[in-house]
């Protein structure tokens, strides 16, 4: 008889628990729903402006654009160098300005 | 008797038996057993009857907590940006096409109550729309669109007006952030965001797969690449005063295009009716005839076929041939016995023509099919050109070897000197960005060998004193390659040149075509020939315009292309690590 009544308050005291913890994880969830709600939103906002920033971008950083800016708005006038007037260091550029000046030197020693 | 009666009266009419008992007792316990008896039954009524309702309450919790909350699904309508297109980047990432939200202002008539000062709002804000055509709508329609393809600018200044009769209807536009550096490649779509030209034409259905919508479709093509080659290009079409002109780049392994310049262009933001010739594309749509850039394919099967080698001399060669009603010549006067070599890089018509009679009719034809230059080339774009067809009657093996009497794309033959340069494997074009690339899977055409000596030929052309392409000898990259002068087949008195340009000849990575059609001459520019500047230059073969705006791009896209080349390896040019 007390074996049954034990059975009996365990099946109400866990269709009690579940009674109470339905709303309470519901009520969780609904919250939960609302703080997605509310990242998604922000989300949305953010990629949409981020899609429009980056199309900005693109645009703005595109090569036609750029070399249009500069031309407008740079005084400085740009020339090609080649590759033989580019050095990676000092050294190297002493050594090749060594290299040109040395030539009449030996030509002298040469006459 | 009256005991007997007492006795009687006595015995109660409830009472069971003789026992003695607490009669009164009982009676009264009795009577509180049948009452509360009647209580507890009540209780269970009530207990049965509430439970059932908790029953019935905690039902319906359940069932209202596992449905999926209306809340969130709502949300979700709102918060989803449906995206028609998807977006097209080039190799290094950058954007190419992207479709945004733009608006249509659309006008309800029977909302707008003062007619005349609404048109005289219009017309003050928007000179460019006629007044008698919006009179005319605004009394026979009912709904029609005010002006499609609103700007920022222009919605603003619909809204400050006030009028509730203008609703701004939402749609997609497409915008193409390069204006018209791909005006010919990336093509263009309709209103109702379905590809009607171009890459949008040929993709249509990938880039509005709703599966990959938010992947955009990668190209091979390179936008710094691209605009310097544009540069150039537009440079030379001012400088040479020509109609059009176009450029290809090419990865010579693969076969990934990351460059394909058509001028004139235009505007793909901009929507307008095209009908002039001059802007069709160039390089896929073009067919020409590509004279001198043909003589490669000759050699190339002659030594391939081990009918001559570079060094064989062909002796007696004539000024002229006549053959049957055509009278073959040279420009320029040639001596007498040239080495296969020679003929090739003095680009001498009559040599050529003595070789392709060794080699044959019938394999030189095949050889001209192999390299696909007669088919409708299969390419990710749907203006492709139809090379014309002929046959192979009297004189045609003649005019052929030298490029004459045969049509084909730029295109096309760029990738056939692809294919012969390589090592020769055949490649196929392509617009995408090939991640792997099978190179066993390649079908050879000619010879590890042959492609060597073609290579070693092709630089001579442009490092020797004697070859056509000098002007394009750029230091440090080892440029190969072969001019093409030849006659416009629909107006013989304008050329079209061709430089077709393989570069560093030692380990081949890209093949650059440049086509300029009917160049003019240029006595105001300065040459760098032979290492020394000289002006005043007026003639118009390819050697002195297409060769020299190709070294020109090559001067500027080498760099980019951080080619590894042993005259400056380590010394000048940064390696860029790709």
């Amino acid at each position: 008889m007390l074996q049954y009544n034990k059975k009996k308050i365990i099946i109400v005291l866990i269709y009690l628990s579940f009674f109470i913890a339905i709303p309470i994880i519901k009520n969780e969830s609904r919250l939960i729903e609302k703080k997605i709600q509310y990242h998604e939103s922000t989300i949305f906002i953010l990629s949409k402006n981020l899609r429009e920033a980056n199309l900005e971008f693109q645009y703005l950083s595109s090569p036609e654009v750029l070399s249009d800016k500069i031309r407008k708005n740079s005084d400085k006038e740009y020339t090609n160098l080649n590759l033989s007037q580019i050095y990676i260091n000092i050294e190297d550029f002493t050594t090749k300005q060594k290299q040109i000046t040395s030539m009449p030197i030996n030509e002298q020693q040469k006459k | 008797m009256n005991n007997k009666k007492n006795n009687k009266n006595f015995i109660h009419k409830n009472q069971n038996s003789f026992f003695f008992d607490d009669f009164f007792e009982k009676t009264q316990n009795n009577k509180k057993i049948n009452k509360s008896r009647i209580q507890e039954e009540r209780l269970y009524v009530l207990f049965s009857f509430f439970f059932s309702l908790i029953f019935i309450f905690s039902i319906s919790i359940f069932s209202i907590s596992i449905q999926e909350s209306n809340f969130q699904g709502y949300k979700k309508v709102n918060y989803n940006y449906p995206i028609l297109r998807r977006d097209i980047l080039d190799r290094n990432g950058e954007l190419m096409a992207r479709n945004i939200n733009s608006y249509h202002a659309v006008v309800e008539s029977d909302l707008i109550k003062n007619k005349e000062n609404f048109i005289l709002k219009i017309k003050l804000n928007f000179p460019e729309i006629s007044t008698i055509k919006l009179k005319k709508k605004l009394q026979n329609k009912k709904r029609f669109y005010l002006k499609r393809r609103l700007t920022e600018d222009e919605r603003n200044r619909l809204w400050s007006l006030g009028e509730k009769g203008i609703i701004t209807e939402l749609f997609q536009r497409r915008v193409y952030p390069h204006g018209q550096l791909y005006s010919h490649i990336l093509g263009q779509i309709d209103d109702d965001n379905y590809g009607i030209s171009g890459i949008e034409n040929y993709f249509d259905r990938e880039l509005r797969d709703n599966k990959k919508i938010k992947k955009p479709l990668i190209l091979a093509l390179d936008s710094n690449i691209q605009f310097l080659i544009k540069t150039q290009l537009k440079k030379a079409t001012e400088d040479f005063q020509v109609n059009s002109a176009g450029a290809l780049l090419m990865d010579i392994n693969n076969g990934e295009v990351l460059s394909m310049v058509s001028l004139p262009d235009y505007n793909l933001n901009i929507r307008q009716n095209i009908s002039d010739v001059k802007y069709m594309n160039q390089i896929t749509k073009g067919v020409f005839e590509l004279g001198s850039v043909f003589k490669t394919f000759t050699v190339a099967l002659a030594l391939e076929e081990s009918v001559l080698s570079p060094d064989t001399i062909i002796n007696n060669i004539p000024d002229n041939v006549k053959c049957s009603i055509h009278n073959i010549g040279d420009i320029h006067d040639f001596p007498e016995s040239l080495s296969v070599e020679d003929i090739l890089i003095r680009s001498s018509n009559i040599g050529s023509l003595m070789i392709a009679r060794q080699i044959g009719k019938t394999k030189l034809k095949n050889f001209i099919e192999n390299l696909g230059l007669l088919e409708v080339i299969d390419f990710e774009l749907e203006e492709i050109g139809q090379p014309h067809n002929f046959k192979w009657k009297k004189c045609k093996l003649e005019t052929v070897s030298f490029g004459h009497g045969i049509t084909t794309t730029p295109l096309q033959a760029a990738s056939a000197y692809a294919s012969i340069t390589n090592g020769g494997y055949k490649i196929k074009p392509t617009l995408q960005l090939r991640k792997k690339f099978n190179f066993e899977s390649r079908v050879s055409i000619i010879s590890n060998k042959t492609s060597d000596q073609i290579n070693k030929m092709l630089r001579k052309v442009v490092s020797e004193k004697r070859g056509t392409a000098s002007n394009a000898n750029i230091f440090g990259y080892d440029v190969a390659g072969k001019t093409g002068t030849a006659k416009n087949y629909t107006n013989s008195k304008k050329n079209i040149n061709t430089f077709i340009s393989i570069f560093p000849s030692k380990q081949p990575k890209y093949v650059l075509l440049v086509i300029l059609d009917d160049p003019k001459g240029a006595p105001h520019l300065i040459y760098n020939y032979e290492g020394k500047p000289i002006t005043n230059i007026s003639r118009t073969e390819a050697g002195w315009n297409s060769v020299y705006v190709a070294g020109k791009i090559i001067e500027k896209i080498g760099p980019i292309l951080a080619i590894n080349n042993n005259e400056v390896h380590n010394t000048h040019v940064v390696k860029k690590n790709n």
